[in-house]
C-alpha cells in the first residue's frame, strides 16, 4: 500500500518531462498539464478517502478554494504569485481543519452529507457573488506563474511549472504515506477503536488528515488558476467531484501510485471520446460501475498483481 | 405573504420527505448510502412529462405508468448493479451508487436533453384559495398524496410482515439473518419501495414545478439532509427533516435572500448536525473521543 518512488513512476515522470520535445502544440501541452493538475487533486482526495477511509466528498470545493484564493489575491489585490501560493495553502489548511470539526462529530453517512453540502455551499456562494468572486462569469486575466523577474508566459513554461508541482506533490505524498502520519491515517481506515487502543488521538489525527489533504487539493487549485488563467464556478462543481472519484477508484483506493496513473489516464479520456459529445456522464458513470463490480480494488493494483504473477511464473520456469 | 410561504414550504417539505423516506429505507435496510436516489426522482419527472405531454395520456394513467416504470428501473439497478457487488466496504458501495447516478443522468440527458420541461397539470381548474394564500389544484393533490403515502408507509412498517422484515434487517442484520431474513431479499425490497417513493414524488412534482434531467442532485442532497436532519434511525425522521428543510427554504427565499437560500439551508443543516449528530429526533449519542 505504501508508495515509494518506484521505477515505473519515475519513468512516467521523465516521459512527461520529455513531452514538449515530442509536441509543441499548445493544445497537447494544455491537456497534459491539466492531467498533471488532476493527478495532484486525485492524490489529495485519495489521502482522505482511500488512505484514511473517510467518506469525504469536499475535494472539488478545496480545489476551488485554492484556485479562488490565488485568483482573487492576484487579480483584485495585485499580490505577486510567489506570495499567493503560501497564502492559498495556509487557507486550505485552515478551512480543511475547520471542516474536520463537523467530521469529528459525525461519521459515515453523516460525514458524506456534510462534505457534499460544503461543496454545494462553495459553488453556490461563489456563483452568487459577482463582485470580488466574479459570480457565474468567473475570474479572467489571472497572471501566469511568476518568480522574481521571470514569468511563465508560454504554454511550455507553464507546463513545466505544473510538472514540477506534480513531482513535488507525488514525492511528498509518498514520504508522508511511509511516515508516522501515513500509518496513523491508515489506522483510521482500518479500525478507529484499534487506533485509540494504541494511543492515537483520533481528534488530532482526523484534523491533520483533513487539513493535509486539503492542502494538496488547494495546491492543485493554485496550479489550475495560473495554468488556465481563467476560473469559474463550473470548474469546481459536481462533475469535478465525480471525475476525481472515478480517478481514485480506477487507480485503486489508497494506492498513491495507482491513483496517479488513474488520474492521468482518465484525464485523457475526454480526448478520445471527443467525437461523442454529451456521452461523458454515461462513460464516467459506466466506468465506475463496471470497475467496482469487476475490479473493486482498482485497475492499477489488479494489473500490478497480474504482472507480478506473470513474473513469478517466468522465474519458476 | 406569510400564509402563502407556509403553503409553499409545506408542499416542498412534503416532497423532500417522500424522497428522504426512500433514501432512509435503503440506507437502513441495506446499509447503502444511495447517491443515485435523486436520479430516480428526476427520471420520474421526465417519464411523467413524456407520457402526459408527448403521448397525451390522462394524468392518472400517466402517474401510474410512471411509478411502474421507475419501480422497474430501481429493481433492475438493484439486481444488475448492486446484487453482484463483491465488496462490503460501505464507502466503495457509496461510490458505486455515485457511478450509477452519473450513468442514469447521462442516459436521461441523451434521451431528454438539458431543457427544463413543463408537464400538464394533474388536475385542471382555477387555483384553490384559502384566506390570502392560493395553491394550484395539482399542488393540493401533491400535499394530500404525500400525507397519504406517509400514513401508508407507517402501516407497512407497523402492520405487515414484509415491512417488519425490513425493519428487523435495519435494526440487527445478524439476528435478522438468523431468523431467515435474507440480505438479498431485503435489498430487493428496499429498492422496490425506494423506486415506488421516487416514482410518486417525481410524478407529483413534475406538473407542479418542472421536469429536468439535471434535478437529481438537488433531490438527493435534500433527501440526505432531510433524513439525517430528522434522524436516520427514527421513522418520523424524514418527515420532520423534510418539513423543516422545505419551510426553511421557503422562508429564507421569502424573507432573507432567494439567491442565498441554498447555502443558508445547508449551513443550518451542518450546524444542526454538529449540535445533534444523530438528528433532531434522536437523543445525544456517542462522541468520537
Amino acid at each position: 500500500m505504501t508508495a515509494r518512488f518506484s521505477y515505473p513512476i519515475m519513468t512516467l515522470f521523465v516521459a512527461l518531462a520529455a513531452l514538449p520535445l515530442a509536441t509543441a502544440s499548445p493544445y497537447h501541452l494544455t491537456v497534459a498539464g491539466l492531467a498533471l493538475i488532476f493527478a495532484i487533486l486525485a492524490q489529495g482526495t485519495n489521502l482522505i478517502m482511500g488512505t484514511a477511509g473517510q467518506a469525504s466528498f469536499a475535494h472539488a470545493a478545496f480545489f476551488g478554494l485554492g484556485a479562488y484564493t490565488t485568483a482573487v489575491l492576484s487579480t483584485k489585490f495585485d499580490f505577486p504569485v510567489w506570495l499567493t501560493l503560501p497564502i492559498a495553502l495556509c487557507f486550505s489548511f485552515v478551512v480543511g481543519s475547520l471542516l474536520a470539526y463537523p467530521a469529528l462529530r459525525v461519521r459515515g453517512f453523516y460525514l458524506a452529507l456534510v462534505t457534499f453540502a460544503f461543496s454545494e455551499i462553495f459553488t453556490s456562494v461563489v456563483g452568487e457573488m459577482p463582485g470580488v468572486l466574479g459570480g457565474t462569469e468567473g475570474i479572467s486575466g489571472i497572471p501566469p506563474f511568476t518568480l522574481g523577474g521571470w514569468s511563465a508566459d508560454d504554454r511550455m513554461s507553464k507546463y513545466y511549472v505544473v510538472w514540477v508541482g506534480a513531482v513535488l506533490a507525488y514525492l511528498s505524498l509518498a514520504r508522508l504515506n511511509g511516515s508516522h502520519f501515513g500509518r496513523v491515517a491508515r489506522s483510521l481506515r482500518d479500525s478507529e477503536t484499534g487506533a485509540t487502543a494504541v494511543g492515537i488521538n483520533l481528534i488530532t489525527a482526523k484534523v491533520r488528515v483533513f487539513a493535509v489533504s486539503a492542502v494538496y487539493m488547494g495546491f492543485a487549485g493554485f496550479l489550475y488558476a495560473h495554468f488556465m488563467q481563467y476560473i469559474s464556478p463550473t470548474s469546481f462543481g459536481l462533475n469535478v467531484t465525480i471525475l476525481v472519484v472515478s480517478m481514485v477508484v480506477v487507480g485503486g483506493l489508497g494506492d498513491t501510485a495507482g491513483v496517479l496513473v488513474g488520474a492521468l489516464v482518465l484525464s485523457l479520456l475526454p480526448q478520445w471520446t471527443r467525437d461523442y459529445v454529451g456521452l461523458e456522464p454515461v462513460i464516467y458513470g459506466g466506468l465506475l460501475v463496471v470497475i467496482i463490480l469487476l475490479l473493486p480494488e482498482g485497475v492499477v493494483p489488479a494489473l500490478r498483481n497480474t504482472l507480478r504473477q506473470v513474473q513469478r511464473r517466468a522465474a519458476v520456469s | 405573504m406569510f400564509l402563502q410561504i407556509l403553503v409553499t414550504g409545506t408542499s416542498l417539505g412534503l416532497v423532500y420527505s417522500i424522497v428522504a423516506f426512500g433514501f432512509q429505507i435503503v440506507a437502513r435496510g441495506s446499509n447503502i448510502f444511495n447517491f443515485a436516489h435523486g436520479e430516480f426522482v428526476a427520471l420520474a419527472t421526465l417519464i411523467y412529462f413524456s407520457l402526459s405531454a408527448t403521448f397525451e395520456l390522462p394524468p392518472v394513467t400517466a402517474v401510474v405508468l410512471t411509478i411502474l416504470a421507475v419501480v422497474l428501473v430501481s429493481v433492475a439497478v438493484e439486481r444488475l448493479m448492486l446484487a453482484p457487488v463483491r465488496v462490503r466496504d460501505p464507502l466503495i458501495v457509496a461510490i458505486l451508487t455515485v457511478g450509477i447516478g452519473t450513468l442514469m443522468r447521462g442516459v436521461m440527458i441523451l434521451m431528454w436533453g438539458h431543457d427544463v420541461l413543463f408537464a400538464p397539470p394533474l388536475l385542471s381548474g382555477p387555483p384553490l384559495s384559502l384566506a390570502n394564500a392560493s395553491i394550484s389544484r395539482s399542488g393540493a393533490v401533491l400535499i394530500v398524496t404525500c400525507l397519504a403515502v406517509v400514513v401508508a408507509l407507517y402501516l407497512v412498517f407497523s402492520r405487515t410482515l414484509w415491512g417488519k422484515k425490513i425493519l428487523a434487517a435495519a435494526i440487527n442484520p445478524e439476528a435478522a439473518r438468523l431468523v431467515g431474513v435474507e440480505e438479498g431479499t431485503t435489498r430487493f425490497s428496499v429498492f422496490l419501495l425506494a423506486g415506488l417513493l421516487a416514482g410518486i414524488a417525481g410524478a407529483l412534482v413534475a406538473p407542479v414545478t418542472f421536469a429536468s434531467s439535471g434535478s437529481g442532485f438537488n433531490f438527493v442532497l435534500k433527501a440526505f439532509a432531510a433524513a439525517l436532519l430528522g434522524g436516520l434511525d427514527n421513522f418520523a425522521g424524514p418527515l420532520v427533516g423534510g418539513l423543516v428543510l422545505g419551510l426553511l427554504e421557503a422562508f429564507t427565499a421569502g424573507y432573507v435572500s432567494s439567491a442565498f437560500r441554498e447555502p443558508i439551508v445547508l449551513i443550518f443543516v451542518i450546524l444542526t448536525l454538529m449540535v445533534r449528530p444523530s438528528g433532531l429526533l434522536s437523543g445525544p449519542t456517542e462522541r468520537i473521543t
